[in-house]
């Protein structure tokens, strides 16, 4: 299914509809029935985009909607193309299928998913994976990964899942890990790990450590080998080199101000 | 039916169901985890007193953390009996072997819980990570990071086990104990090529065959006496008089087709030694078993 918008606004559109498991088994008319907000007013999703059946299983949007909220909110299979950029919300409490993103997407990307994969070419903004305001957990389960940087709050109160940012992380990334695990190949953010009680962040460059993290050991982690044997495997040119492998790794734990049982890694090389 | 002027006795091999695990031992190197899958397998040779049956099936690169690995399979009669051996076996083999991880390396119905029980063992310092979910494991395989003294024991959560076949056997009988040893290891080196099966007495090789009962009352099984060479004149034998020695190869396999082709390439390969004058097979007149193989089928 395609989506080709017809607006050009700045006005938010929250669009929870567009997800694979609302377009199953539906015909162009009924798709253009969905509803969307448009701002505080309702209108049809016909009425923002031009549908049309390619048939294919997987909804393409063709062409950037930075203002358009929630795509592929809690879907649960499938697969979503946005062939540009797109707003906030994107694949939030997600629990499968496949959402990629050719462009930028905005704050919020993947936040609280349950499960599935985003795969961002451009950056991502603030609160990727995180955990919305009063939740207790952010990302639980799935992959996310970023080809460009990422802004603040990078897998706030992760719990479980894997996150992936090729380039740099903003502020406080990982900020309140419960579990799970972030890679990151740029630099990573001030203040990283802050009160992180567990979950694992491995970083390529040296960072800037808080003073609650304290340096345990230099070795070559088993299970760092698996994940990112696993991870090579995936169709996304992660930069996993052999290096990154079989190389050794500093160890800090932290936050000293929680339970400290997060942990940092720095390539040692 | 002969084979190179071996005789092919017209009976059968009476299999058993069991369950079967297999472990993938990885480490440092080859030899480390070797090592540790060397353990793992010791004093593993018989159900009866052993708690299980175990062997090395090969050794593999391919191996969810790029190291060098070992396959181990293991048998046991229950799948509680099982658990319980990969249970004591990976707590005091693997954990205990410098270097070492362990991961389950088969898909079964049954699973036990075994790094999510060695874990405590960390003393609330044991870290789990959880891959993403993929068609085999629709849940993700988690992981169990165990602090010790020599860096960190990871080790899968759960492991699974199947249906397995145990019990598949067959005697290698000739003129005296050189041939029939020569034979038994050429047959060895068959079965050792067959995936999914283990031979799992001492390379491979059974000496002490034993048949159901005793004349001591407290004894379930005793000695063979029909295949016991220096008592032929004593009992009712089954070795003729030029027959002076024989041994027997015991295989467990995942499947009753690895069986067969395990028993096809080890009698094929017995009887290609001078000396070797019969293979036959031990069994229960096909009352206990759940797979009857026959020799001539399966060569």
């Amino acid at each position: 299914m395609r989506l080709n918008p017809t607006f050009d606004t700045t006005i938010p559109v929250v669009a929870e509809c567009i997800t694979p498991d609302n377009f199953s088994g539906k015909s162009v008319e009924d798709i253009k029935k969905m509803i969307v907000y448009y701002g505080n007013k309702e209108k049809l999703l016909g009425d923002l985009f031009e549908v049309s059946d390619d048939g294919s299983d997987t909804i393409t949007i063709v062409t950037s909607v930075p203002t358009v909220k929630y795509i592929g909110k809690g879907m649960t299979t499938g697969a979503i193309v946005i062939e540009g950029d797109c707003g906030m919300h994107v694949g939030a409490q997600m629990k499968g299928g496949f959402i990629t993103v050719k462009g930028t997407v905005s704050d919020w990307c993947g936040a609280e998913m349950r499960g599935g994969e985003i795969f961002i070419e451009g950056n991502a903004g603030n609160c990727l994976g995180g955990a919305y305001r009063g939740s207790k957990s952010g990302m639980n389960k799935g992959l996310i990964v970023v080809k460009g940087n990422t802004g603040i709050e990078t897998g706030g109160l992760m719990k479980k899942g894997i996150i992936v940012v090729e380039g740099n992380t903003g502020a406080s990334p990982g900020i309140g890990m419960r579990g799970g695990t972030i890679f990151c190949y740029g630099s990573l953010g001030e203040r990283p790990g802050c009160l992180m009680e567990r979950g694992s962040i491995v970083t390529y460059n040296s960072p800037q450590l808080l003073p609650t993290f304290t340096y345990n050991v230099t070795y070559n982690p088993t299970w760092l080998r698996v994940f990112l044997l696993d991870l090579q495997k995936k169709p996304y040119n992660i930069p996993i080199k052999k290096e990154h492998i079989e190389g050794l790794y500093k160890r800090y734990n932290g936050d000293l101000s929680e339970i400290g049982k997060g942990e940092i890694f720095v390539f040692k090389g | 039916m002969h084979i190179n002027d071996v005789e092919i006795v017209d009976t059968f091999a009476e299999g058993f169901k069991m369950y079967g695990a297999r472990v993938l031992i990885t480490g440092i190197n080859e030899e480390w985890a070797m090592n540790s899958a060397v353990t793992v397998a010791g004093f593993g040779t018989s159900v009866i007193m052993c708690g299980c049956e175990a062997g090395i099936e090969d050794t593999t690169t391919d191996t969810p953390d790029g190291r060098p690995g070992v396959n181990v399979l293991l048998f046991a009669n229950s799948a509680k009996d099982l658990g319980d051996q990969l249970m004591r076996r990976i707590g005091q083999c693997v954990m205990t072997s410098p270097t070492s991880a362990c991961f389950n390396n088969l898909l079964g119905e049954k699973e036990f819980v075994v790094g999510g029980q060695l874990r405590y063992f960390g003393d609330s310092f044991q870290i789990s990570k959880r891959l993403n979910p993929t068609p085999e494991y629709p849940k993700g395989r988690r992981f169990w990071r165990i602090p010790v003294m020599g860096g960190e024991f990871f080790c899968e959560e759960k492991f699974q086990a199947k249906k397995a076949v145990g019990g598949g056997n067959f005697l290698i009988i000739g003129t005296g104990i050189e041939p029939v040893l020569q034979a038994s290891e050429e047959a060895v080196k068959a079965i050792r090529q067959v995936r999914n099966v283990i031979a799992p007495f001492p390379g491979g090789v059974v000496r002490s065959g034993s048949k159901v009962g005793s004349k001591y009352k407290f004894l379930t099984a005793s000695t063979n006496t029909a295949y016991c060479p220096v008592i032929k004149s004593q009992v009712k034998s089954d070795l003729t008089e030029e027959e002076n020695s024989v041994l027997e190869i015991v295989i467990d396999a995942l499947d009753i087709e690895s069986m067969n082709t395990a028993m096809h390439d080890g009698i094929h390969a017995a009887c290609t030694v001078d000396g070797v004058t019969r293979i036959s097979a031990g069994n229960y007149g096909g009352s206990l078993g759940k797979y009857l193989i026959n020799l001539k089928e399966v060569i």
